[in-house]
Parts: C-alpha cells; structure tokens; sequence
C-alpha cells in the first residue's frame, strides 16, 4: 500500500468524522435559535437573514477545496490532498462555532421532548440525504473528492432548512400534543372554576395585568400569566402548570394575532371580565386596517358578555367612532375616561374617569371620580404618566369585581416597579432609572422627562444611551427630536457608539445649555466605567435602552 | 478516637424570608463547634424546603448553589413514621454497585438554625419532640410563644413588664375587606384620640419584613394591605418618639437565668428594617458575596451603651429574665427593648427565640464573658439535659397510663 493511500484513507476517515460532528452540532445550533423563534418558520427564515445565519464559512472552504481538486481533474492530482484538508478544516472551523454559538447563548437550547423530535427528524433527512449521495456515487463514476465537497456544501447550506422540513413533517403530531393540552387545560379550568379576569390592548396590558394581579392578589390569592405570554399554548401551559385550586383570580393576558385569535383564546379561558387597555396601530401588518384592529380587540367583549360578564373600556385609546357604534348595541361596556383632559361624554356609563395625574420622586398620584365614591387619589410607586391609564383601568376592573376603592387604594401603595422599565433605584444616595428594556421613542421621552422630576438640589443628570435600534427611514428624524429634548433634560449625555446616532448629537447640541456636556463612548462598559468613576451622591442617572447584550450574538456560521 | 465526639446536626437555611441570615448562623454556630468533643453534621434546608448535607455546604460562597454544586451534596430526608431504638436517622440515597442504596446518617442532636418561620416558631422543635430527636434551644412551646408578637404580650403582660399597647388587627376573611369606619375606633380606644404616627408589624414574622410607620390612616391600610400578604395578623403600636433600641441576651447557666452585654444597635433610618438589619453597608446586593460578612455580628452597634441609666439597666435585666422564665426559653434568646431616649420610658418589644449569630457577640462581651464555642458548648449540653428530661417524662412505662393489656 503507498503512503498516499493509507494518507487518502485516513483523510476520508477524519472527514466522515468532521461531517457527522459537523451535521449534528450545526442541527443543535439551529435548533436552538429555531426555538428561540419558537418553531415559527417565518419568523426563523427572518431571523436566517437579518442575524447572518447561512452558513459561510465551510461553505467557503467547500468550495475553496471545489477549485482545488478541479485542478486536480486537469492531472495535478497531489493537489487532491490539500483540498481535502481544506474541506475537513472548514467542516471542523463550523463545527466549533456551532459548538461555541451552543455554550455562550444567553437563552441555551432547552432540551424539551419537541426539541429532541425535530434533531431527530433532522438527522434522518441528513442521513437520507447522504445516502442519496451514495447510490449516485454508486451508479455514476463521479471523483470521490467532488462527491465529498458537493455533500459538504450541501449540508452547510441546507441544515437550517431540513430543520424547519422535520418540523413540518412533525406538524400533524404536533397538532395532536396541543390538541390534547388544550384540551387538559380547558378541562382543568371548568373544574377549579376561578374567577377569569381577560386582558387585551395595543399598549398597556402587560402593565395593567401586573397592577391589577397585585390588587387582586391583597384580597385572594391570585394567578396572572407571567411576562407576555399570551397565546394559546403559552396560556395552557400556565393553566396546566401553575393554576392551583387556591388560585380563587386567574388574570390571563390575551394577543390579537389576526381575526378570530382573540374569541378562540376566549374558548380556552372564558372570562367573567374583561379589559381592553387601548386599540392602536401595533400590529398593523397582521391588521392593515385599524377598524379590524378593534373588532378583532372587541371579540373580548362579546366573550364576556355571552359570559355574563363586563368589559372595562379604556375609552380614551380607542377610536371613537367605532366604539359609539359598539355602545349603541352593547351594553356591558364599562368606560374608563383616563384622559384628563379629554371631554366627559357617556357620563351614565362611566365607570371612572381620572381628573388629573401628575408624578413626582414618590412616583404617580392620579385624582380619579367614581360614581361610587365620589373623588379621591390614589398613589402608586411606578414611574411614566403613561402607568396612570393602567392604574386607573385596574382599580375599574377590581372595583367591578366588589372590591372597596380603599383597599384598592392600599394595594397600590405597595405595587411594584417592572424591572427595566422606567425602574427607579436608590443606590449610596444616585437615583437610578432603569430603562434599558424600551425601545420606543415615547418611552425614551418619558425618561427623559422622569430625570427633571427626579433631579436631587446640587445633583446632575445624566443620560446613557446607545440610542434606539430599528426605528428604519425615521432613524434620523426620531433621534434628532430625541437629541432636542434631550438637550433640555440632561447635564452630561454619555453616547455609547455615536457614530450610529449623529443626528441626536446634532439635536442635542443645539438645545443644550452652556454647561452640559456629550462624551461619547465605543462600548457601553467604558460608559459605565466613567460612571463608576464620575458619579456622585445626588446624581439622577438614566439608563435607556442599554441592553444590546439581550440580544444573542451574530452566530458567524 | 473519633468515636466519642457526638455528632451535632446544625440545621439551618430554611424556607422563610430570612434564609441567608440562617445560613450565616448555621455556618457560624459548624465553625465555632468544639472539635475535641463534637463533629458538626451540616444539615441544609433550601429555599424550596429541600434537606441536604455534605461538606461544599460549608463554603459560604457557593450559596446560592449552582446546580454543579448540588450534584456534589446529598438530598437527605428524616422519617418520622417508623420504629426505631432512640431515634430516626437522616437517609441519604447513595449510587452503589446496584443500583441506589438507602445509606443512614446519624447524629447524636439537632441544633436548630433556622430564623423565623418553620425554623424559630416552634414548629421544628415539635417535629423534633415528637420524633425523640435531642435538640438543642427552646422547646416547641417557648418558641411558638415568642414568635407570635400578641401572645408574647399578652403573656408577659401578667408580670407587669414594661410593655407598649397594641391593636391586633386580624386578615379580613376572603372576599371582606378592612373598614377603616371600625379600625380607626378600635386604635383610638387603645391608643388615644391621636393615635398616629404608628408602626404596623406582621404578628408572626420573625424579622423586621413587612414592619412599617404610618403616619396617616391611607398609609395604615397600606401597610395592613402589604402585611396581609405574609401573615394573617397584625399588630398596630404607637411609634415611639426619639427611639433607641437595646437587646440584651439571655441563657440560665448552673440553674441560674443571666444576661449579657447590652447592645444598642446604630442605624441612621427612623427604625432597624430588613434592609439595615441584614444588608447593613452594602448596596442593596445578596449579601452572601460579600466576602467578610459576619451576619448579625457585622452590624454596628454600641456595646454597654453609656446612655442607658443604671436604673433602667436594672429593669431590662430583670425583665428579660422575668420573660425567660415565663415563656420557659432555653438556649439563647434575644430579647429588644425599645426606649424613649427623651422621658427614658423603656419597653419590653420581641423576643427572638434563635437570635442571628446566636447573639455570641453579646456574650463575649458579658460579665463573666464567654466565647462562641463556649456558647454552643453549653447550647448543646443543655439541649442533651433537657431533651434526657423529657423523654423520662413521655415514658409510656412510667406512670400508669396503659389502657392495653400486654400479656
């Protein structure tokens, strides 16, 4: 046997080795970010493109030892060597990153039984593939080298597709699994029989499901679903893992994903009362019109109300002219005017209506007006005018179900902050406000008016901020605007990557004051390390939108 | 050679609010064991109410524990319901060749470290009782009595100690609501025509979690409303103006009650909350990382404070040996008086019946002094006596009780 065998021989051998390794971590990796995107096909082709999923790099090696061992066809065969030792490299290089993209994920692959049925389809259709490959190379005399470069590519580049080809074929078995929880969960439901309370809206709901639970939860003990969940899996998986037969609430939070969506969550969880917090333009794509938006909100309301239940209105988010038409049918509307300023119309219908809101380092005191019991103010510990209209349409909704407005009232006392949202923190005598989770214009301007409210006498504020990310052709307008107000805000503005957002130094520049000033920073950890050095007793720092480590890295595949 | 050192079961941790603290206990109480006569048996309870043992539980730093950490203790339960000669042993599934094996671990007496519920209230030292295990500190009755701030009262209220009025409040039953109409006529009875500011505290939480001032009825039900969610009661007592807080520790010693070092704690806010008790001098962050902490011990405090009368020196010592006595305590118990350092007006306020650190800080300090291991030498003993006593008096032999015929 010559050397260039036995060498050919165990270069085969370690590229059967690399490609096994290679399909298979490459599988976990994709795997792993197809159930970020929770098995959404849509959503996973999307994330393929904007995040550089595709594979490259042993593609590009492929094709690299493709070039070489076509020289090799033209009789410079010792150039066969090499190309296979670029193939098994590129194949071992996409293996690591797959290996590492799998170990440093901020949300790692959580090995559920789907999980493993999708890798396992997975590997079959790969398999399947490869021995394709096998009877062709059997029936055709194709050179091995180009058989194994060929296979290599094509295995880089159709991994991610035969994963979401095996979820597909799994559908009708997946279909089934649901259908049997949904079905458990109903089941459990019409069994322990709590209180159901449905929350919808545009904005708002997240936030009002956590006043209201906190309301709730000082009088019997309550069960509200965590986070945004609010799909039918993700409320059936609460129901059938959290709901206890003490729970005497259940507060379930309820996503329009289309017409319809919203009435068959509402087979799932009938409610005895339901809230719409505001109807507006999120969604638009699923919607297109806004009127749709609102049947589609509203299919809430003809579920309570076939419940026997009410629905609390929050009539200042909605558009008018639809909700008239629905009041001249329906009478288990409930309005809450939490506009102060907006005119008092449907008086015999309003439930409560908010005189003023005003915040100050205390957080947020509404003065609202009740049928029941006349005016009163109400305190809460939360930050952002905007919480004033989820206050005011909690204690509507716990008001409807019997409870007194003064145990309300000290319920909320107590309520607590959402963390990174306009979450204020005392820390050695700085104020901190925590915004990193917002990524919405109207948000940073909240904060920004927040530092003002917040400023200690002899304080600075200051801002921290890489700006907002995907806000499209408005990138510049919006943070122009921004860097305006922020000009009027803020004694020092620590810009981390500001080449990103030249138009808010431009903006702020031209509104500040003789005083302040902008630094600018390539990391948010030298930021924050200037923080650590300058900050001072008195100082009000806000942290907007600064958790660009929330989102997973580039996999560089 | 090891054989006659008696094996110390420390249990600490716990499911209340006041599990790190416990641990910091608990680790203290193994560190300052006597070697030469005992061997301390680490026994944890987590947070989800999960037993453990193993030797990485004594590394303070590894808590909370990961999950590699935990691969390395052993999950341990203790039976009640079985026969033994003495008492159950703790059990422990071991790997073996063939698959799990029940392995038994025993010990010679349980020290309880547990702070507040399930741990200080009495109801670990009646499963103690009941499974015949030796144990160290008060015994179930002493301690349920100490941790329910209204029987404390109303107990020590018989001696005439020197005690402030109080209003309890019970949790509205589910589906009624508090009425303002009848609380502000019940405090005022109690506490006078103007009975705010006030201080709001949950009836049966050990540490200061949910205590809170309310100086308006709007901040009362406030603070009801927030105590209603940890405990079913409420005690409502009139804040005391230009406060100063001492504690003193209290144990018998050859037969006699004595007390220790008086302490008065420092503190900048309006009273001691969780916060300044147990996250004294940090930000706000888990205090287990902080590398030096000593728990109850790192806090500052003035020791045999100078502003204290002798007069009322007199009068605290008295009165905690008095509420000793009574409630029945053993071991080391805590006992926090609050003074009006204007009129020097003084008040029995709590007792802790399983202090943080197990107060060794004050004993150092006391006249004549004794040190920690010295201090848990005589927890343990006394808890051998008390619990050799006892099991004298539950002799189903003794006494003519029997009903069925043997024979």
């Amino acid at each position: 046997m010559s050397i260039s065998f036995i060498l050919q021989a165990l270069l085969v051998f370690l590229w059967t080795l690399a490609i096994v390794f290679f399909v298979l971590h490459r599988g976990r990796a994709y795997l792993m970010y197809f159930q970020q995107e929770e098995y959404d096909g849509s959503r996973f082709r999307h994330w393929l493109k904007d995040r550089h999923g595709r594979d490259r790099l042993t593609s590009l090696a492929a094709i690299l030892a493709g070039g070489l061992s076509f020289g090799a066809a033209y009789g410079l065969s010792w150039l066969d060597t090499p190309a296979l030792m670029i193939l098994i490299a590129g194949l071992y290089e996409g293996f690591r990153r797959s290996r590492k993209a799998l170990l440093t994920a901020k949300k790692p692959l959580v090995s559920t039984e789907r999980a493993r049925r999708i890798l396992a389809v997975y590997l079959a259709l790969m398999a399947f593939l490869g021995s394709g490959f096998l009877i062709i190379a059997h029936w055709q005399p194709v050179p091995l080298i180009a058989m194994l470069v060929l296979f290599s590519l094509i295995a880089a580049q159709i991994a991610p597709y035969a994963l979401l080809a095996a979820n597909r074929l799994l559908s009708p078995f997946e279909q089934r699994v649901k259908a049997r929880y949904l079905g458990e969960a109903k089941e459990k439901l019409a069994h322990l029989q709590p209180y159901i309370i449905a929350i919808t809206g545009s904005y708002g709901k997240t936030s009002t499901k956590s006043i209201l639970a906190h309301i709730l939860s000082s009088a019997a003990p309550t069960l509200a679903t965590p986070g945004s969940i609010n799909t039918d899996m993700g409320i059936t998986r609460v129901v059938r893992e959290q709901l206890k037969p003490d729970h005497r609430y259940f507060i379930v939070e309820m996503g329009a994903y289309g017409p319809g969506s919203i009435a068959r969550l509402c087979r799932l969880a009938p409610p005895k009362l339901a809230i719409i917090t505001a109807v507006g333009w999120a969604h638009y794509e699923r919607f297109k019109t806004v009127d749709r938006v609102f049947d589609a909100k509203f299919e809430m309301a003809d579920a309570a109300r076939a419940n026997g239940g009410k629905t609390i209105v929050n009539r200042d988010a909605v558009p008018q002219n639809k909700l008239d038409e629905r009041l001249s049918r329906d009478d288990s509307l409930i309005l809450v005017k939490t506009n102060p300023h907006a005119e008092a119309v449907h008086e015999t219908i309003t439930g409560l209506s908010v005189q003023s809101a005003k915040q100050d380092r205390d957080g947020i005191s509404l003065v609202i007006n009740g049928s029941d019991f006349g005016e009163i103010s109400l305190r809460a510990p939360l930050y952002g005018l905007h919480q004033g209209q989820n206050i005011a349409c909690a204690t509507a909704a716990a008001l409807q179900m019997g409870m007194p407005i003064s145990s309300i009232k000290a319920a909320l006392a107590t309520v607590p902050q959402s963390r990174h949202r306009l979450e204020v923190i005392e820390a050695k005598g700085i104020t901190i406000i925590d915004d990193a989770y917002n990524s919405n214009p109207s948000g940073f301007a909240s904060g920004l008016e927040l530092l003002d409210i917040l400023q200690k006498p002899g304080g600075r504020r200051l801002l921290i901020t890489p700006g907002m990310v995907e806000l499209g052709s408005r990138h510049d307008e919006e943070h122009r605007t921004l860097g305006e107000l922020a000009g009027q805000h803020v004694d020092i503005a620590l810009i981390v990557t500001p080449e990103r957002i030249l138009s808010f130094i431009e903006g702020f520049n031209s509104r500040k004051n003789d005083q302040a000033q902008l630094l600018r920073f390539a990391t948010q950890d030298e930021a924050q390390n200037w923080i650590k050095d300058h900050a001072r007793a008195d100082d009000v720092i806000l942290y907007e939108n600064n958790l660009p480590d929330l989102y997973e890295q580039l996999p560089g595949f | 050679m090891t054989s006659n050192r008696k094996i110390i079961a420390v249990i600490f941790g716990g499911r209340s609010v006041e599990h790190d603290v416990s641990v910091l206990t608990g680790l203290q109480c193994l560190d300052a064991l006597d070697q030469s006569r005992y061997q301390g048996l680490p026994v944890y309870v987590d947070p989800e109410g999960q037993w453990w043992t193993g030797d990485l539980l004594l590394k303070r730093s590894l808590y909370p524990h990961s999950e590699a950490t935990r691969k390395q203790l052993s999950a341990i339960t203790l039976p009640l319901g079985t026969a033994t000669h003495g008492w159950p042993h703790l059990l422990t599934m071991k790997k073996g060749l063939f698959g799990e094996k029940v392995d038994s671990i025993p010990f010679d007496l349980m020290l309880p470290a547990i702070h507040g519920s399930n741990g200080e209230d009495g109801s670990l030292q009646g499963l103690l009782a009941f499974a015949g295990i030796p144990f160290a500190g008060s015994r179930a009755l002493g301690s349920a009595a100490t941790m329910d701030k209204h029987i404390t009262k109303q107990m020590l209220g018989l001696r005439n100690l020197p005690l402030l009025p109080h209003v309890l409040v019970d949790r509205p039953p589910e589906g009624q609501f508090l009425d303002r109409a009848d609380l502000l006529p019940r405090l005022e009875a109690i506490l006078g025509d103007q009975p705010f500011p006030v201080i709001a505290k949950p009836r049966r939480l050990g540490s200061s979690v949910g205590v809170q001032i309310a100086r308006t009825i709007d901040d009362l039900e406030a603070a009801l409303s927030l105590i209603f969610r940890m405990d079913h009661g409420a005690l409502i007592e009139p804040l005391v103006p230009h406060l100063v807080e001492y504690n003193v520790a209290v144990m018998r010693r050859g037969g006699e009650i004595c007390t220790s070092a008086i302490e008065k704690p420092l503190k900048s806010s309006d009273f001691l909350d969780f916060n300044t008790k147990y996250r004294a001098g940090e930000g706000g962050g888990p205090k287990l990382d902080d590398a030096p902490s000593l728990g109850m011990a790192s806090l500052s405090r003035d020791i045999n404070p100078q502003d204290l009368s002798p007069a009322n020196e007199a009068l605290l010592r008295s009165a905690a040996s008095t509420a000793f006595d009574l409630l029945d305590l053993a071991g080391t118990v805590r006992i926090d008086f609050l003074c009006n350092s204007q009129t020097g007006d003084l008040w029995l306020n709590e007792i802790n019946s399983i202090p943080g650190s197990f107060a060794y800080f004050l004993w150092q300090d006391a006249s004549p002094a004794l040190s920690f291991s010295d201090l848990v030498s005589h927890l343990v003993e006394e808890g051998f006596a008390l619990s050799k006593q006892e099991r004298a008096d539950t002799n189903t032999a003794t006494g003519n009780a029997r009903i069925f015929g043997h024979g």
